[in-house]
């Protein structure tokens, strides 16, 4: 783990009480939490655990800029994301989302986007293993790269507007 | 020239390691994926759908590499 980066990217179990306590605010009425768990199935087979592998200095820069957005698109007060990499038992928790603002709307809008982009752009690959004893990758969404020609990084272009 | 490159999700096990120095023709992401697809044949076939990064950034095709660089080569994501 690169320094610093723990706050989004972690071995440790995840705390939700942590991040609840994190992100206490009295001008909130609101709280949405999205919570990811590793199920027993999937496409038909039978799962017996999950392995997360992260690029984790690229994961936690994105989750920090993701949560960066939805606090600037929508009209909350606090937005955290944390993912857990390493090896996860049957209903352990992979990744939280949690948002506070002053009315729910914008709470649950907030935690949806945040989750799909974390999807869409968040280096993370999980290899899911079977109760057969065998494992595969999880297919997953391809992340864009900068176009030819662009021979800068592309740190920040990932990013899609809302209409 | 000498790059280090890392392979990860399901290119670590195409590639049968975790990461290795490789021998690039051209100091260019495409270049890397070349030197890659030409000793991991099995990458070629989802050489479409690999990113690249360096240092915490994903890069451009035609983006210039150090000597010696840390090369990153991430295969479609799939967190949550």
């Amino acid at each position: 783990m690169s320094e610093g980066s723990e706050r989004w990217v972690t071995e440790d179990v995840l705390s939700l009480d942590a991040l609840l306590q994190e992100t206490e605010d009295p001008a909130c009425g609101a709280l949405a939490v999205f919570g990811g768990a590793v199920r027993n199935y999937n496409d038909g087979r039978s799962v017996s655990g999950m392995r997360y592998e992260a690029h984790t200095a690229m994961a936690a820069r994105v989750l920090r800029e993701v949560e960066e957005e939805m606090l600037a698109r929508f009209d909350i007060a606090r937005a955290r994301i944390i993912h857990r990499v390493g090896s996860l038992k049957l209903g352990e928790m992979s990744v939280y989302v949690v948002v506070r603002a002053g009315h729910r709307g914008p709470a649950f809008d907030a935690g949806r986007w945040g989750i799909d982009e974390l999807k869409r752009r968040v280096p993370v690959w999980k290899e899911e293993f079977y109760v057969e004893g065998d494992s595969e990758f999880v297919p997953g969404v391809p992340l864009k790269q900068p176009p030819i020609g662009d021979e800068s990084s592309f740190a920040d272009n990932n990013t899609t507007k809302e209409s | 020239m000498q790059v280090f490159v890392e392979y990860y999700g399901h290119l670590r096990r195409a590639a049968g390691c975790s990461a290795e120095s490789l021998e690039v023709a051209t100091a260019t992401p495409e270049g890397v994926l070349d030197a890659v697809c030409e000793k991991h044949t099995t990458i070629g076939a989802a050489r479409d759908s690999i990113a690249v990064a360096v240092g915490d950034s994903l890069v451009a095709p035609s983006a210039i590499i150090d000597e010696g660089a840390t090369v990153a080569l991430l295969p479609p994501v799939a967190g949550g």
